[in-house]
């Protein structure tokens, strides 16, 4: 009888145990996701992702959905998504490109309307914590609302622009690294004189004025366009050491150590000068795939150039320092139309693409696909590789949905370290990100264009700057400054 | 009941169903061209209030609150307005005077052609920088004009001459916006005014030939007059559109070096309007181009009217 029993206790257990196996619902951390779900996203991207690719097939079967990934060309973008969110079109997922202004405006307006969703609701509700983690850092909290999150914003970590410098011919010169911004007008100096390669080249070249925001951190101590500077809202035009800087700028241009034709260039030329041999520095951006573009070109053009950055930054009356910039650039947000369990799912990819799990996936690809394990160590599939990855250096094209800084952690190489390591060091916070209304929207055009006009024509010699500064900050003044720092104080108080 | 006298027909008024129902074929074909008319000329006329009122992209427009004359007031108020205004004209009657001509020019050289191969070849190579995009256009300028190493700057180095900004040298920046223009848009230009030299009737020119005129003097008096219609029609068009000078070929070329010569209407409502996401001020800008054009062209058109041509309208 006893064994009887027995076996009946163990048949109705197991039976249990098996049915309660069959039942146990398909999750993923805190989320139901056995039904299968279809819903869209909206991007940017310069190629399209289909359902054919191998990596999409792993993300969809990983989080039960079908999910359709409109990519749009970057340059095409907003006006693409404002069509749709104009014509009520408008996808579950889609990203604006905040905080640019016009996104910001965009984002004002979509929250105002009620046409996105909180999403700190769902995070905590279902244990998102990779994307708690996201949410509750700090560099994510200037894009919070008072009662959560209604973005994803996209994190790209310290501001990495790079100041390049023609390493080879350095060593030819026998030049060390300067400190200083005197020493770095040195060492143009040697390099333009010596031109070593025949080319006539020129000392430093940038794409346009974007890029001297890094030389005025180190002349202001200050970052930004709009600074609080010892405790008042001001423009760091009338911060001391801004002159100073225009002035560095102007002696580099009227001696040919700073190229004439760097305000008309754009990214991929001022590239082009420093891979064909024609200058000596750039200031640009010095994330993997740049820095890995431009090496391959240098090789291509001379097998013995090699490139560098001078880290740290020369220092400049305020020290050695450099603007880092927004952390951020780039929201994914939710249509409020959608059903919790859609916009939960949604939130729940996401959530995965932030894990080691997949930030794996997104570098090295599948098995057998995009890389092979030999001797423990995986080698790339190159051919595959690049069909999908879109031939990019870096990442899986999903990668950059929200989490563009986490190639950071494949990164071996030194140079590349050490300089995105300053950019922690010396690298100082804008006051203001995200500040954008229909007043800015306004006034700030203007502000550019009169800011604009005078720094170009200062730094080539058009304009005086000893006898027309004053008519310059009159001019700028007049043009709605004030009005301008208003809405700034509003904005900082508000938040 | 009055007899109708002999001699004299009744000319038949015709209604309008009548005559669709009589001349269906051509109304056929006329129907693709009103569809595409309607739905992109016509209807987008009713989004034309968004100039009018506080238009946000979330919203329906008949929601948003109106604004006046608000955004236009934000339009004329700005002093970079009336720069690109400027450049706009200056640019543009340049175009007018030394680009809109070239075209005829050419056709009138291409008409005289005797050899039909070199004249195709020729036609071909004229036409193909049409399908050339501005931003490759651009690039080629750029490349041409590098102070470093561009061809024009070579040529000058080697007769001793000092390298030139072109591109960032605000006296050459118009000049090299008109060639640009030439280089790409003469040849294609030329098609409708070879078709046109096509209409004419080649007993004038056996004629011209009998009366002892060269070569030259048929052109003046047969050619020109035979496609003169043409040429005034176009005329019109093209004063109707002297506020557009070219929004992508400007862009591509513009920087801040030339801001005060070149910054143009359109590139000035792109930067000040919808990069900054103002829907409102861009279509304020917008509609006062179209009121601009439209004046243009009632006026020239009145004004070829009175010369005794045909007119457009």
């Amino acid at each position: 009888m006893k064994r009887f029993l027995a076996l009946v206790v163990f048949v109705v257990m197991v039976a249990t145990s098996v049915l309660a196996v069959a039942e146990e619902p398909r999750m993923y951390k805190g989320l139901n996701i056995e039904k299968r779900l279809s819903f869209e996203m909206v991007g940017w991207s310069n190629n399209d992702l289909t359902g054919e690719d191998p990596v999409y097939k792993v993300l969809e079967e990983k989080l039960n959905i079908d999910f359709k990934y409109t990519c749009v060309p970057v340059g095409e973008y907003e006006n693409f998504v404002n069509m749709r969110i104009a014509s009520g079109d408008i996808p579950m997922m889609f990203k604006t490109k905040y905080p640019d202004a016009s996104a910001c405006i965009t984002y004002r307006q979509l929250l105002d309307d009620g046409i996105i969703t909180n999403i700190s609701p769902y995070v905590e509700e279902y244990g998102l914590d990779n994307l708690k983690a996201r949410l509750d850092a700090d560099y994510s909290q200037p894009f919070s609302e008072p009662d959560g999150f209604y973005m994803v914003p996209n994190f790209l970590g310290p501001d990495l622009a790079g100041m390049y410098i023609r390493r080879d011919w350095m060593d030819k010169l026998g030049l060390e690294d300067p400190t200083t911004y005197e020493e770095y007008k040195q060492v143009l100096r040697a390099i333009v004189d010596a031109d070593p390669d025949g080319n006539g080249t020129t000392g430093l070249t940038l794409p346009g004025l974007d890029f001297l925001k890094h030389i005025f951190a180190a002349f202001t101590g200050e970052a930004g366009d709009w600074v609080n500077y010892n405790g008042e809202w001001t423009h760091r035009i009338f911060v001391p050491g801004f002159k100073e800087a225009i002035i560095y700028l102007a002696d580099l241009y009227s001696e040919g150590l700073l190229d004439p034709e760097f305000v008309m260039l754009n990214n991929s030329t001022a590239q082009a000068k420093i891979t064909e041999g024609k200058a000596a520095s750039l200031l640009l951006n010095g994330t993997l795939s740049w820095y890995t573009s431009m090496t391959e070109s240098l090789q291509v053009y001379n097998a013995d150039a090699k490139l560098g950055f001078i880290v740290p930054w020369p220092a400049g009356p305020s020290g050695s320092l450099k603007e880092s910039g927004a952390q951020n650039y780039g929201a994914v947000h939710f249509n409020a139309d959608y059903s919790p369990e859609e916009i939960a799912r949604g939130l729940a990819l996401l959530d995965y693409t932030l894990s080691d799990e997949c930030e794996d996936l997104f570098f090295y690809g599948l098995e057998g696909i995009h890389h092979e394990v030999v001797d423990g160590k995986k080698q790339f599939i190159t051919e595959n590789r690049r069909r999908d990855f879109f031939s990019s250096t870096a990442m899986y094209p999903l990668w950059d949905l929200i989490n563009n800084d986490s190639q950071w952690k494949y990164n071996e190489n030194p140079d590349m370290l050490e300089n995105r390591e300053f950019a922690y060091v010396g690298g100082v916070a804008p006051d203001v990100i995200g500040l954008a209304n229909e007043k800015t929207a306004e006034l700030g055009p203007n502000l550019t264009d009169v800011y604009e006009k005078w720094v170009v024509n200062f730094i080539t010699g058009n304009a005086d700057i000893e006898t027309q500064w004053e008519e310059f900050l009159n001019e700028f003044k007049a043009s709605g400054c004030d009005e301008y720092l208003v809405e700034v104080a509003n904005y900082v108080n508000n938040k | 009941m009055n007899e109708i006298p002999r001699g004299y027909e009744v000319k038949k008024h015709h209604s309008l169903l009548s005559r669709i129902k009589r001349d269906r074929m051509l109304y056929l074909f006329l129907i693709p061209a009103a569809v595409y008319y309607i739905i992109f000329r016509y209807m987008p006329m009713y989004y034309l209030q968004i100039a009018f009122r506080n238009f946000r992209i979330t919203a329906d427009i008949s929601r948003a609150s109106w604004a006046g004359f608000k955004y236009f007031e934000q339009l004329f108020g700005v002093q970079g307005f009336w720069t690109a205004l400027r450049n706009t004209l200056i640019i543009s009657l340049y175009k007018l005077i030394f680009a809109w001509p070239f075209p005829i020019v050419l056709a009138l050289l291409l008409n005289e052609m005797k050899g039909k191969t070199f004249k195709r070849i020729s036609q071909t190579l004229i036409y193909m920088p049409h399908f050339v995009s501005w931003v490759i256009v651009g690039g080629i300028i750029y490349n041409f004009t590098e102070i470093n190493g561009g061809l024009f700057n070579k040529i000058l180095e080697a007769f001793g001459q000092k390298p030139v900004l072109f591109l960032g040298t605000p006296k050459y920046f118009r000049s090299i916006l008109v060639l640009s223009e030439i280089w790409k848009e003469s040849g294609w230009g030329t098609i409708i005014f070879l078709a046109a030299m096509t209409r004419i009737n080649a007993e004038l020119y056996e004629s011209a030939v009998v009366d002892g005129a060269n070569r030259f003097r048929q052109i003046w008096h047969i050619t020109l007059p035979g496609i003169k219609d043409i040429i005034v029609v176009m005329l019109i068009v093209r004063l109707g559109n002297l506020l557009n000078v070219g929004f992508e070929q400007v862009l591509v070329m513009q920087n801040k070096m030339v801001l005060e010569v070149g910054d143009i209407l359109d590139t000035f409502v792109y930067r000040q309007g919808l990069l900054e996401g103002r829907h409102s001020f861009a279509t304020a800008a917008g509609l006062f181009q179209s009121c601009v054009a439209a004046i243009m062209i009632v006026l020239s058109d009145t004004v070829s009217k009175r010369f005794g041509e045909s007119g457009l309208i």
